[in-house]
């Protein structure tokens, strides 16, 4: 039987003149690179942020407003400031030139901060968005297709490409032979996948593999806090959690506490009611689809060995938490939906030792940031953050400088007077 | 991950069920059936347990307590998804003669090891449903099926099972398609006219029946008198829900293009072969005594009354080589009553709505591994 023919490529945003995806690659290909971090960049950004942040809309959309966040002017300013301190007369910054993303699909919003990122470092762009975008994706399409409309960013349009289409691998071999940086976001299979389809000699890869992550509280701190630390600290765990149903990769999926037995048991009996408490308050919930399949996840984990004891009845429960079974904590194969594997630990050094190989966010509580990387020293953690903070936006991301790879850097050496 | 020191234990033998479970499919008085099937079950929980370490760790892990259940709610209970995943045994893996696999609307099969008590066990069950169908002579048999479907080598899937199963129930089987799928619409009415006067048995998949007795029918013009007969069907009415062809069009189809009007449904799982869920004259599916059905909240998974549309958990006194006596399934149904036919027939019966819909777990990636 032969293979029934590729899906339609859809142009979601495009050059004007473009009607195919042929057009619109040659269109932005044409436009030549501004610079880093000067306008009409820098003014489209702050001009989409203050669309997100103040459309009543995007209240639905929580992370959309927090992606607008991360891309205010006192933000960008700082990332230029950033840019800015690693260049100086004999080192300039400048853009890579085309740059073609590869969307997840396990979190909305990314695609957004991959492209505007870029934009902001100088570059054209073509993002290759998933098909499976919820709500978030198609509300930051429409604000942001309403602002490139507008004659006055003309010249962002132009350099903007961003499509979907189905397994076609004409058009990603032709979008990869186009670009001078491929950034592929989306996990080992993407990057695997993409890493089979050719770039020119001249052009990098900025890849994003399979990453977990972890929450990491010091028993202490939490039975000496008062109510509204507590109740601070358990909010910032349940957004962590819940947002993108606990699938993107800084997304925390194991609660690894630190201090002795007995503290620990203290602090578990005096933080588990209020978190419980918080996302009761946010109406969060499992449809039953998504109850069934991290039910059958659950028993897996059981059946494995790798969890001990559901400490939460299956059904009814938003948050499934489960005792780790000892030594590491594995989290592959972990559904996100809402399950928490449960772990403790002495001391910080013995707690990195439960951490499995490909952790990359620690989101903290109660434990200093100096004593959490001594302690990680040999652990490949890219990250350590607040507890409420795991799924921030951040310009260093899985070891990678995105500033500094999205550029590339021209030496000038001064010449001698002619 | 657990290293497990030994392969699954051979547990102490479990009782045989006496000869009296076997006689009346759908005659028994729950008050007879149920108490003996709740004594079944938690034997065979208790078998389980102990020669299937995975299901160990998993009643621990969900703090099912030791003891016997008093109920049939009590029981403890596994997602039926999880044997996609994961394969579960409670024999030795020399003691297994095949391994069964679903055909997984999903693109992922269900895989279940049978020993040869659990096979006779599913015959024996199978064929003392199937009377109040068939009677107990053999009928001539029309498979709506190729017969290379049953010759194919490998894991058996669930459409191989259960024309195997079913094609001992009948005599001198016709499979109505070739190896391409073509009917063989003269070899049909040569069958009729050969067995003229005797009632026939349809089998095949409800899809497939469709579209040969019903489509291909219409397609081809054929206006063929089958009766009498009787079809029996089953596999899911998703293929179809997808043409927009519901029950009604369905017999309806049948009646037109050939005569058939003794049309009846079958549910069960690949993980449950055996105690099927048969349609009654009354149109509601009846579980036999060697089963039952209840009906959980998909969110709060509590035990919900009659009338009241939820998750469908199967529990069945034959399945001994694997852990599957009582699954929780992805399929939404309602009790309709209890013991309370129209038909006749003794028991809990109930409709099944469909599958709930698949959970969009959205992974990092967008993309599938190459098919």
């Amino acid at each position: 039987m032969s293979a029934p023919p590729p899906d339609p490529v859809e142009l979601r945003l495009a050059p004007v003149v473009a009607r195919t995806w042929p057009d619109a690659l040659a269109g932005v290909r044409a436009t030549l690179p501004m610079a880093p971090f000067v306008e009409p960049a820098v003014g489209f950004v702050a001009a989409l942020a203050h669309a997100l942040l103040s459309d009543r809309a995007m209240r639905r959309v929580p992370e959309v407003i927090a992606l607008a966040h991360a891309l205010r002017p006192a933000e960008v300013r700082r990332m230029a400031g950033d840019l800015a301190a690693r260049t100086g007369c004999d080192r300039l910054r400048r853009a890579r030139g085309l740059v073609f993303h590869v969307a997840p699909a396990n979190v909305d919003t990314l695609f957004a901060w991959s492209w505007l990122l870029s934009l902001l470092c100088g570059n054209a762009n073509v993002v290759r968005l998933s098909r499976r975008g919820g709500p978030a994706q198609a509300a930051l399409l429409e604000v942001a297709g309403r602002l490139l409309a507008e004659p006055g960013w003309a010249d962002i349009r132009a350099r903007t490409l961003i499509l979907a289409y189905g397994r076609d691998e004409a058009v990603t071999a032709a979008l990869s032979a186009a670009c001078d940086l491929r950034v592929v976001w989306g996990g080992d299979a993407s990057v695997e996948a993409l890493r089979r389809v050719p770039l020119p000699a001249g052009a990098q890869e900025l890849s994003f593999p399979d990453r977990v992550s972890a929450a990491v509280i010091g028993a202490a701190a939490v039975n000496a806090a008062d109510g509204d630390t507590l109740a601070r600290v358990a909010e910032g765990l349940v957004n962590d959690v819940v947002w993108f149903d606990q699938n993107a990769c800084s997304s925390p999926r194991a609660v690894l506490w630190v201090g002795a037995p007995a503290e620990t048991e203290e602090a578990r009996a005096r933080f588990w009611p209020v978190f419980d408490g918080r996302l009761a308050e946010t109406g969060w919930s499992l449809d039953g689809a998504r109850t069934l399949a991290r039910l059958a996840a659950a028993a897996e984990l059981a059946a494995d060995g790798r969890v001990r004891r559901w400490t939460t009845a299956p059904g009814g429960c938003a948050v499934l938490r489960g005792e780790a079974a000892g030594g590491e904590v594995s989290l592959s194969g972990h559904p996100g939906l809402g399950l928490l594997l449960e772990g403790s630990a002495a001391s910080l050094d013995a707690a990195a030792t439960r951490l499995p190989a490909n952790v990359q966010t620690l989101a903290c509580f109660g434990v200093s940031a100096e004593a959490v990387t001594a302690a990680l020293a040999a652990a490949r953690v890219d990250r350590v953050v607040p507890l409420g903070r795991a799924l921030a936006f951040s310009t260093d991301w899985d070891g990678q400088d995105l500033l500094e790879r999205l550029t590339r850097v021209v030496r000038l050496e001064a010449l001698p007077r002619p | 991950m657990i290293d497990d020191p030994a392969p699954p234990l051979d547990a102490p033998p479990l009782e045989a069920l006496p000869d009296t479970a076997w006689r009346t499919p759908f005659d028994t008085p729950p008050d007879e059936a149920r108490p003996r099937l709740l004594t079944r079950l938690n034997a065979l929980t208790r078998h389980h347990r102990t020669a299937c370490p995975e299901y160990a760790r998993i009643l621990d892990a969900f703090g099912w307590a030791d003891g016997p259940a008093d109920a049939l709610e009590a029981l403890p209970w596994l997602p039926a998804a999880l044997f996609k995943r994961r394969e579960l045994a409670s024999v030795p893996a020399e003691r297994i003669l095949t391994w069964l696999s679903s055909s997984g609307t999903d693109g992922v099969p269900s895989r279940v090891p049978l020993d040869r008590a659990t096979a006779q066990l599913q015959a024996r069950a199978l064929a003392a449903l199937m009377r109040p169908l068939v009677g107990r002579g053999r009928l001539p048999l029309v498979v709506v099926d190729a017969a290379g479907t049953l010759r194919r080598g490998g894991p058996m899937s669930a459409r191989a099972a259960a024309v195997a199963g079913f094609a001992t129930m009948g005599r001198e089987p016709l499979f109505l398609l070739d190896g391409e799928g073509r009917v063989d619409w003269a070899a049909l009415a040569a069958y009729r006219a050969r067995h003229a006067g005797e009632r026939l048995f349809i089998f095949g998949f409800t899809a497939l029946v469709w579209e040969t007795l019903v489509e291909d029918a219409r397609r081809n013009g054929v206006a063929l008198d089958l009766s009498p007969a009787v079809v029996l069907h089953g596999g899911g009415w998703k293929r179809l829900a997808d043409h927009a062809v519901d029950a009604a069009a369905f017999r309806g189809g049948l009646a037109e293009t050939l005569n058939l009007t003794d049309v009846r449904n079958y549910y069960g799982l690949i993980e449950q072969v055996g105690t099927i869920l048969l349609e009654c004259p009354a149109g509601r599916l009846h579980a036999p005594a060697l089963a039952d059905v209840l009906v959980r909240d998909p969110v709060t998974l509590a035990p919900l009354p009659a009338g009241r549309p939820g998750l469908l958990q199967l529990v069945s006194a034959l399945p001994v080589s694997y852990p599957g006596h009582s699954l929780l399934t992805g399929d939404m149904g309602t009790v309709v009553g209890d013991d309370d036919c129209p038909c006749g027939w003794r028991g809990r019966h109930i409709v099944v709505h469909g599958r709930l819909p698949r959970a969009e777990i959205r992974g990092c990636s967008d993309v599938r591994p190459a098919a």
